[in-house]
């Protein structure tokens, strides 16, 4: 029974990190994926929201019916209290500030990525140099952190922020094949291998 | 109470948000603010968070000691279970609640359009891209008709942390583009007076 619709592109990370939520907590039956198009006056998400981004959830059934979430994180907060899969948040005390404050983290190092990626799609003359470099630099700055930080991310099997550090280690592989950064960071390496394996993400991964 | 870190700018409207939570519920005796070098190796944040992003909460003692947490819709929600003040959302998992988050999510990405686009504005005359700029103008005229037609929601309830986040949106919107929105949404811009009012807003306004 659908009762909601997530609305994302094949390529949003944010998006990505909602539909692998989706698929680990087994809820694809209640909430339909619609591709928008998003940045032209043709985008489906401006008859819901104003900002016109992705994700955006909305809900058709139910208590919350017209409810529109955007923000991946408040998304998949929602959609945590639907099914009976084990949840991808600790829903009290350290462990849960620890788990936000690694998606957080994610989310810093995703934003970085995406919008980097933005800057070198801009015609040549448009493009701004030292943006590209600082956020260059920043991305790397945070893999190598992470590989210290390998047995913490290895101790949970999976978990919101964990999602969204795989989808940012693919973006970088994808997006900057030249910056391979898994040659520096090994044991993160491996945790993510195995990772973007998951059923949950392969078969989703943009190409 | 712990004693708590806070990295940030004075000009970050992100930051922002959680100094003023800080303020409103009475935690200012308990943060020590310090102002950093965003974007240069100096970063004081490096130290902390490899992200090197603002605004990032460091606790320094209790049972939390060590966690370190970017992005404010985390901090300013850890902020809130903080103390004895009402807080600044309804309780977690009720419709009201999730009405709120929408509502944060919204101006989350208002805001974000105003920083990329006053980003954008501030670059060399040769490297402003001007279908970016062209493209969230839109997106914020649409944004400003939204709020407007929404007026009595916001003033609905006193403050919350989204009504926060909606109040610095408007206030970015004067320090970084600062045309006129206020003739064309008298409503929108009664609303924001008030809450612009407010000790917690004049504290935190940027010089």
């Amino acid at each position: 029974m659908t009762v909601m619709r997530l609305f994302h592109t094949p390529t949003s990370p944010f998006a990505l990190k909602v539909r692998i939520a989706i698929r680990e907590r087994g809820l694809q039956d209640m909430v339909r994926e619609v591709s928008a198009a998003v940045r032209t006056h043709e985008n489906e998400v401006l008859e819901h929201n104003p900002t016109g981004k992705v994700p955006a959830l909305v809900v058709d059934e139910g208590r919350d019916k017209g409810l529109v979430l955007l923000e991946s994180t408040l998304i998949c907060e929602y959609l945590e209290q639907f099914g009976d899969a084990p949840p991808l948040m600790p829903k009290e005390g350290r462990a849960m500030w620890e788990e936000r404050a690694l998606d957080a983290f994610a989310h810093a190092l995703m934003d970085s990525i995406a919008w980097r990626l933005r800057e070198y799609r801009k015609a040549e003359a448009d493009r701004y140099q030292p943006f590209i470099d600082y956020e260059q630099a920043r991305a790397l700055r945070c893999f190598a952190e992470l590989e210290e930080r390998a047995d913490e991310l290895q101790a949970v099997d999976i978990s919101l922020g964990r999602i969204l550090l795989a989808i940012a280690g693919y973006s970088q592989l994808w997006r900057f094949p030249a910056q391979d950064w898994r040659a520096q960071s090994p044991r993160l390496a491996d945790w993510y291998e195995r990772m973007i394996a998951r059923p949950s993400i392969a078969p989703i991964l943009p190409q | 109470m712990p004693q708590m870190t806070l990295f940030h700018s004075p000009t970050s409207p992100f930051a922002r948000k959680v100094r003023i939570v800080a303020h409103e519920r009475g935690l200012t005796g308990d943060i020590t603010e310090v102002p950093s070098q965003l974007r240069t190796p100096q970063n004081e944040v490096l130290a902390h968070s490899a992200t090197g992003k603002v605004p990032c909460l460091v606790v320094k003692d209790g049972p939390d000691k060590g966690l370190t947490m970017v992005e404010s819709a985390a901090v300013c929600e850890y902020l809130n279970t903080l103390g004895d003040a009402p807080s600044l959302q309804p309780a977690p998992g009720g419709s009201a609640y999730w009405r709120e988050k929408a509502l944060d999510g919204f101006a989350h990405a208002f805001l974000d359009s105003i920083a990329w686009r006053g980003r954008e504005g501030r670059r060399p005359a040769g490297e402003q891209s001007p279908g970016f700029i062209e493209l969230e103008t839109e997106r914020q005229a649409r944004c400003f008709d939204e709020l407007e037609g929404r007026v009595d929601e916001l003033a609905a309830q006193e403050i919350t942390l989204a009504r926060i986040l909606t109040g610095i949106a408007l206030d970015f919107y004067d320090l970084r583009i600062g045309d006129d929105w206020r003739s064309s949404h008298p409503k929108l811009a009664k609303w924001h007076a008030k809450m612009a009012a407010r000790p917690s807003f004049q504290a935190t306004k940027p010089a």
